[in-house]
């Protein structure tokens, strides 16, 4: 396994002006730029123009083009709403003149009241039973249940940061957002071979409840449907004991490898 | 009687400079906004700033403020991207200085291949076989509510059906779709939410799978999964009479219990 870089890098960013932040952390390789990490970059300067009472509640992200994993990203935060117990920000993340996704942030202040759970955590392989493979959201330690062998991706994994991560509140979520877009439900629909093309076209994504993730979290993603060219799946988070931390919902582009081409 | 106007007038936007619309439908004496009406009016003056060969295949409405249901909305069109299979618009909605909303959509020349849907729909009454409702009223639709498990301030389960022909329009159809599906909810499987109890919507996402028909019947299916904090999430699913799958939903929701 390669060494695991510190999550607390790779998820800061630092500012550069009123509202903008640029990220620090560089892959070591030119690889496609991972989307959780520039989601997860973006509520990391959304964080600091929210009070701090305010929670992350959900995240929508549009990826727009491909981003360039050896190259900074400029993040520039929009002060959509604040009120009493909301705020919402737009986070523009680009690099040089190109838009590479923006994305949608709601935080909130939490209210007492009921708290009611209703799916249960999947029937999830034990973790002894499970093997580490190199983690697709580089800074945690993941391991997958035996998977078919067609499929690209495991549709479910443990995970935790592969070095503590501490408690504050902040970077645990925003932890959790880097690790949400990591692996996928798509392979379910046993349309997608391991030469075929595919990218994240969004990543919706609701806190339900505070995560932290000292302990194993279980990730677990459902295809459901494949039409047009557009895959989508969604998924749950759950804590080692089985409280729901997320859910989440993605869409995809895939494509048969013989038509390969770029999403651009 | 005044006759329910038609879906089509309902979601009319007209251009009142470059990327700029007006909705021309102004709702008769309702509480609120409705959410759906507004997120199918600025996919409606989205449609119009996208290439004829592109469908709707996601939108992400945002609410943020209040709207007036007596007033019309102005929605601004960002254009965030074009490239030859997408087009990603973003719609900021406006009643004067107030943003009441922001619509990120997403759209996509379908490329074919291959068809792939893995929910089936649930086992329920026809809707012909349905008792009338007089509850659930929505502009344009006829609702029936088949018979469910639970007895609910909003029935998670139920049927559809523009009362006016959309004509194989695909654009208004899909349109009509996102009008529809701010309906209900699956809050109340949740908690025993009452009609005093303030609950508003926080957002609303949706993919559109496949594209729908909405003069003839369509299934919603909503199941709520979580509470806390204040925040309730369902999500939802509309299948076609032929089982099909159109499209899949979530929904966060503040709920508030009246003191």
């Amino acid at each position: 396994m390669p060494e695991a870089p510190e999550l607390t890098q790779v998820l800061a960013v630092h500012p550069t002006g009123p509202d903008e932040f640029t990220s620090q952390y560089l892959a070591p390789s030119r690889l496609p730029l991972f989307g959780g990490q520039v989601a997860a970059q973006a509520l990391s300067a959304a964080y600091p123009t929210v009070d701090a009472d305010y929670v992350i509640s959900s995240a929508n992200l549009r990826f727009l083009s491909g981003g360039d994993s050896l190259s900074p990203v400029t993040y520039t935060v929009q002060r959509q709403r604040d009120s009493r117990s909301f705020a919402h920000r737009q986070v523009l993340a680009t690099q040089g003149h190109r838009l590479i996704a923006h994305a949608g942030f709601t935080f909130h202040v939490p209210e007492s009241g009921e708290d009611v759970q209703v799916p249960s955590m999947p029937d999830a392989p034990a973790l002894k039973d499970c093997h580490e493979i190199a983690s697709l959201a580089p800074g945690f330690e993941s391991r997958v249940p035996p998977t078919p062998p067609e499929y690209v991706y495991s549709p479910n994994v443990w995970a935790r940061p592969a070095h503590p991560l501490g408690d504050d509140p902040r970077l645990n979520a925003t932890a959790l957002l880097y690790l949400s877009d990591a692996h996928s439900g798509i392979p379910m629909l046993h349309a997608f071979g391991p030469r075929d093309f595919h990218a994240s076209l969004d990543h919706a994504i609701w806190f339900h409840r505070p995560a932290l993730l000292n302990d194993w979290v279980f990730m677990d993603k459902i295809g459901e449907s494949l039409a047009d060219g557009r895959g989508w799946y969604r998924g749950q988070i759950f804590s080692s004991s089985g409280v729901l931390l997320a859910s989440m919902a993605q869409e995809m582009v895939v494509r048969p490898a013989a038509t390969k081409e770029v999403v651009q | 009687m005044i006759p329910d106007p038609q879906i089509a007038e309902i979601l009319a936007v007209h251009a009142t400079g470059t990327d700029e619309f007006v909705s021309d439908y102004v709702a008769p004496s309702v509480r609120s906004l409705n959410g759906g009406q507004m997120a199918g009016q600025a996919l409606n003056a989205a449609f119009a700033t996208v290439g004829e060969h592109l469908d709707a295949n996601a939108m992400h409405v945002f609410f943020l403020n209040a709207g007036d249901p007596l007033k019309p909305v102005e929605f601004t069109v960002q254009r965030d991207r074009d490239s030859r299979a997408f087009s990603t618009r973003q719609v900021l909605a406006h009643q004067g200085d107030r943003l009441i909303s922001k619509v990120s959509i997403s759209f996509h020349a379908p490329e074919g291949g291959a068809d792939v849907q893995l929910p089936t729909m649930p086992e329920v009454e026809d809707p012909q076989d349905c008792t009338p409702t007089h509850g659930a009223h929505i502009a344009g639709f006829e609702i029936r509510i088949p018979r469910q498990a639970g007895d609910y301030l909003y029935a998670p389960r139920l049927w559809a059906r523009s009362m006016s022909s959309l004509k194989n329009d695909k654009r208004l159809n899909t349109c009509a779709l996102i009008y529809l599906s701010d309906l209900h909810s699956g809050v109340p499987q949740l908690t025993d939410l009452k009609d005093e109890d303030f609950h508003t919507s926080l957002d609303h996402a949706i993919w559109i799978h496949r594209t729908p028909t909405m003069d003839d019947w369509v299934l919603m299916d909503h199941q709520g999964e979580s509470l806390g904090d204040g925040r309730a999430w369902y999500r939802g699913r509309f299948y076609g009479s032929d089982g099909r799958l159109f499209a899949s939903l979530a929904q966060e929701m503040l709920v508030r219990p009246a003191k």
